[in-house]
């Protein structure tokens, strides 16, 4: 259908008026251009002067920083970016309308109960199932919740789950904050498919700064996944995505959150995705990392009060020269809280992967449940994976673990299965899903399982 | 809380090292690190000029380089008050008759004249900043074994001792390294020709007397191929109420097809920083064992390592760890797999009590060019009280995609059904305790000799003794 569309876009759902291009160096003026292109309240402008305050405050990491050791910001010539799109995108009012190629890359056909379209952090279009709203599930862009919903972006916009001060990237994403997403889900409601954001990003020489704020009530029950996408042909101009997630799940909340990255190579890629988890809070974290020239994602769970639960998954697969930096934290701030992690990770070609994890039970958090587990499978003779599964424990009555490996596929299973009649590249690629299956076996969302199995199948090639 | 202090008061009474005898020496540098100081060493060594450029150089690199940020909290070591030169007597003897007479009578409460007859190869006694007794069996020696101090080494055996001097840990390579390398004073030189198998052990015992002291040892061994060689350092030191430093720098070459163990149990009093470099460089098909205990001191930066350059070279690396209260033990271990077939394993066993605190800090790397190399790190961590801290920074780096590694690291506390089970068959709480965390420890103590292992065990056994109630 995309062939058919009539590309004259007919209506807007968020005018952010004509975004001067800032190019060069990061500014105060930068910042103030942002507020006057997007025409935002005072307060939002404050919170975006205090973000930059922390942002000039911060020295930027360097190599030399234990966790910034493996991934060398320095190559970022931010001189070469423009600190806003000059030329956003405008909304559409009709599915239809999205543009072609878009519509190519979208799924629409999953079962999801709201999604949203966002090209290159501008919202263009967006849908929710009437019955949410009328329980008063709120899912609207940044702008619109910056406009309708500002007692929500008040209190929870970079306050708790990610503060300015969780690190220079995360004060220079608060001042310049480009779009995103905000979804609330009132005590009590129970939301059973999905909700969908979809990213759209085929810019160049820009930095892009999307936000994603979930709010799950109390005894609330929700499924958020991201997908990121970019053109499947080559673009160049290095272009930054730095984006944040933020997370809050009130007590009793059950919130599943998953983020596909499949960024074109031009991208380096930033996300930072941290969970304020209450009593009883039982959440999943899913990281997919397929995409982007170089990625490194923070992903942090801190779970505030007892009896919250916390699964952190992660799945990354590299190829051609694809550098990925994951780092997690478990951080145990309350007793009887408990957390699991497992990232699995493949590399292939010239590609390299950091995991760096630290468990960090706080003194007082007794009877504490924490393990972490990170496993690398090394595909080719240059592709390189560092591990660094780190514990900091400070109380006694706790069970922790953690376990790394890093190794090749075996070869008698390479062998058995070539015993069967397969060749030995379909004997190869078949352990590789069997390696991410013990990862994808514990994504609740079934399409979303089919459709990692097939991303998956044909990154392998 | 009075309950930690019951703790530490007794852990304090029960360090029976912790004596002192009255301050005598020949010589004492003046308080504090300077160029001059370095060259008065130098010289009073009777050094080639070559040695004299090292230590200056070494000086400098020391000044250049920042305290390390990461690891323990070095803010406490106050440089200025160290006396960095202490000769406690004229020359070293080669019987204890010749050692004077208050010395003789430290090493003698200490029961090293007693361990040298009993099961020792050899032995080398350390007081302040010199060797001050030496001995070999003389079957060793007459097979060409050379047990010296490394001053002797460097005296009788000039070219040997610079052919390998240096070579595996160079000034450069950390703060303490170079620090060490400008004022090292004492320590053993050791040569094993190929093919003679020291089957019983040497040992060297290190022993700080005096007050504000920095005690720089530096120990060369070189295992020639097929050797075999084990080798043992104890340290102890009394207590004071101000720090003391010891910085030591110990390498070894294992040469091809040689086997070399070296093990240390440290137990300085818990007023001394303790910031050791230990590294081995090991050939083909060669094997370097390092069992590294840390139970004394109050800070301890040490990481014994194996550089496995040889293909088919193996390392191994024990650690256990015991931070009571006041107490930092950083240790850990490095291997470097620079060769094919080269394996490696480290277990690590960390004990906390009261607000001690034990960290394990590994580096696991393989290079390129290192294929089907593979390792396997083990650590555990035991907590004994709800003040203890354990933390673990493994890191791994893995430049190889046929190597095969493996990292696990756990951390628990003692069971109550591990204590129940054990007093119901009549042991009384503390003896059930003890029992666990010797049970705890047992994969590494075993790998001591018997001796060692037993007085493993006591030390543990008086530690625990604060640990109920």
């Amino acid at each position: 259908m995309g062939d058919s569309l009539d590309m004259s876009e007919t209506a807007t759902t968020t005018d952010i008026g004509t975004a001067p291009t800032v190019r060069g160096e990061i500014s105060p003026e930068t910042v103030s251009a942002i507020v006057t292109a997007r025409n935002e309240p005072d307060w939002m402008a404050a919170r975006r002067q205090h973000a930059w305050d922390v942002y000039r405050e911060t020295p930027m990491p360097t190599t030399k920083d234990e966790e910034w050791r493996y991934t060398d910001l320095s190559k970022i010539d931010w001189q070469e970016l423009a600190m806003m799109d000059p030329s956003p995108p405008v909304g559409v009012d009709d599915r239809g309308h999205i543009p072609a190629e878009i519509q190519v890359a979208l799924h629409l056909d999953d079962p999801s109960s709201a999604w949203s379209v966002d090209h290159n952090s501008t919202a263009i279009y967006q849908q929710i199932d009437e019955e949410l709203t009328r329980q008063g599930v709120v899912f609207v862009d940044l702008a619109e919740a910056i406009a309708n919903h500002p007692e929500l972006l008040q209190k929870y916009f970079m306050t708790s789950a990610v503060t300015p001060e969780f690190g220079k990237l995360a004060a220079l994403h608060g001042a310049l904050v480009s779009g995103g997403r905000v979804l609330y889900v009132p005590a009590g409601v129970e939301i059973e498919l999905p909700v969908n954001a979809f990213h759209w990003l085929d810019i160049e020489r820009t930095a892009l700064f999307p936000h994603t704020l979930v709010i799950a009530g109390p005894q609330s029950k929700v499924t958020y996944v991201e997908e990121c996408a970019s053109p499947a042909h080559a673009q160049e101009g290095l272009t930054m995505n730095c984006g944040v997630t933020e997370i809050i799940a009130e007590e009793g909340a059950n919130v599943r959150y998953a983020i596909v990255q499949q960024w074109g190579r031009h991208v380096f890629h930033y996300q930072a995705v941290r969970v304020f988890a209450h009593k009883d809070a039982q959440i999943q974290t899913l990281l997919v990392t397929l995409g982007a020239g170089v990625a490194r994602s923070d992903v942090e769970t801190d779970l505030q009060a007892e009896g919250a639960h916390s699964e952190m998954l992660g799945i990354y697969l590299g190829d051609s020269e694809q550098h990925f930096d994951h780092y997690t934290y478990q951080l145990h701030q309350a007793p009887h809280a408990g957390s699991d992690l497992l990232y699995k990770g493949a590399l292939k070609d010239r590609s390299r992967s950091v995991f760096r994890g630290m468990i960090r039970v706080m003194p007082g958090a007794q009877g504490t449940d924490a393990y972490q587990t990170n496993r690398n499978l090394i595909l080719s003779e240059d592709a390189h994976a560092d591990s660094l599964p780190n514990l900091e424990i400070e109380a006694d009555d706790v069970r922790c673990s953690h376990g790394a490996t890093i190794g090749q596929q075996d070869e008698q299973q390479i062998f058995y299965l070539m015993s069967r009649g397969l060749s030995r590249d379909d004997a190869e690629k078949l352990i590789v899903y069997g390696f991410f299956e013990e990862v994808l076996a514990r994504v609740p969302v079934d399409w979303l399982h089919k459709r990692l199995t097939r991303v998956i199948e044909r990154k392998l090639g | 809380m009075p309950k930690d202090q019951n703790v530490a008061a007794l852990n304090l009474d029960d360090y029976k090292y912790g004596f002192k005898d009255p301050d005598s020496y020949v010589f004492k540098s003046e308080k504090g690190l300077s160029r001059q100081i370095v060259e008065q060493i130098s010289e009073m060594k009777e050094e080639p000029d070559w040695m004299r450029k090292f230590r200056l150089k070494g000086l400098e690199i020391y000044e250049s380089k920042p305290v390390p940020k990461w690891g323990a909290d070095l803010s406490g070591l106050n440089m200025d008050e160290i006396y960095f030169y202490v000769k406690p007597s004229e020359g070293e003897g080669r019987t204890w008759d010749e050692v004077p007479e208050d010395i003789k009578r430290t090493f003698d409460r200490l029961g090293i004249p007693e361990a040298e007859q009993k099961s020792l190869s050899g032995v080398g006694a350390q007081y302040e900043s010199e060797m001050v007794y030496h001995r070999i069996k003389d079957d060793l020696a007459a097979q060409g074994v050379i047990f010296d101090s490394i001053e002797d080494g460097l005296k009788k055996h000039p070219d040997l001792f610079k052919r390998y001097f240096a070579t595996v840990i160079p000034p450069h390579d950390n703060k303490y390294a170079a620090l060490n390398s400008a004022v090292w004073s004492g320590g053993s030189f050791i040569y094993v020709p190929p093919g003679v198998e020291v089957d019983i052990p040497l040992q060297a015992y290190f022993r700080v007397n005096s007050e504000n002291l920095g005690q720089f040892e530096r120990t060369l061994i070189i295992a020639d191929e097929g050797s075999k060689l084990h080798y043992i350092e104890g340290c102890t030191a009394p207590t004071y109420s101000t720090d003391s430093f010891h910085s030591g720098v110990i390498e070894i070459i294992v040469n091809r097809g040689a086997n070399v163990r070296y093990t240390t149990i440290q137990n300085w009093s818990n007023n001394m920083y303790n910031l050791v470099t230990q590294r081995a460089r090991v050939e083909e098909d060669a094997r370097m064992a390092w069992l590294d205990g840390n139970l004394g001191s109050k800070i301890t930066m040490k990481y014994p390592s194996c550089y496995l350059m040889g293909r088919g070279a193996s390392g191994e690396i024990m650690s256990i760890a015991y931070a009571g209260p006041g107490q930092h033990q950083d240790a850990g271990g490095k291997m470097v797999h620079a060769a094919p077939h080269t394996t490696s394993e480290i277990i690590s066993k960390s004990i906390s009590k009261g607000a001690g605190r034990s960290t394990y800090r590994g580096l696991v790397q393989v290079q390129k060019g290192a294929h089907n190399a593979s390792s396997n790190v083990e650590c555990d961590a035991l907590l004994l009280d709800e003040n203890a801290r354990t933390d673990t920074y493994p890191y791994i780096e893995i430049d190889e995609n046929d190597a095969s590694i493996g990292h696990e690291a756990t951390v628990s506390k003692i069971g109550d059904e591990q204590l129940f089970y054990l007093m119901q068959r009549g042991l009384a709480d503390d003896e059930a305790r003890t029992m666990v965390v010797r049970g705890f420890i047992e994969p590494i103590s075993k790998h001591l000799p018997l001796e060692y292992a037993v007085e493993l065990n006591r030390l543990v056994e008086l530690e625990m003794e604060g640990s109920v109630g």
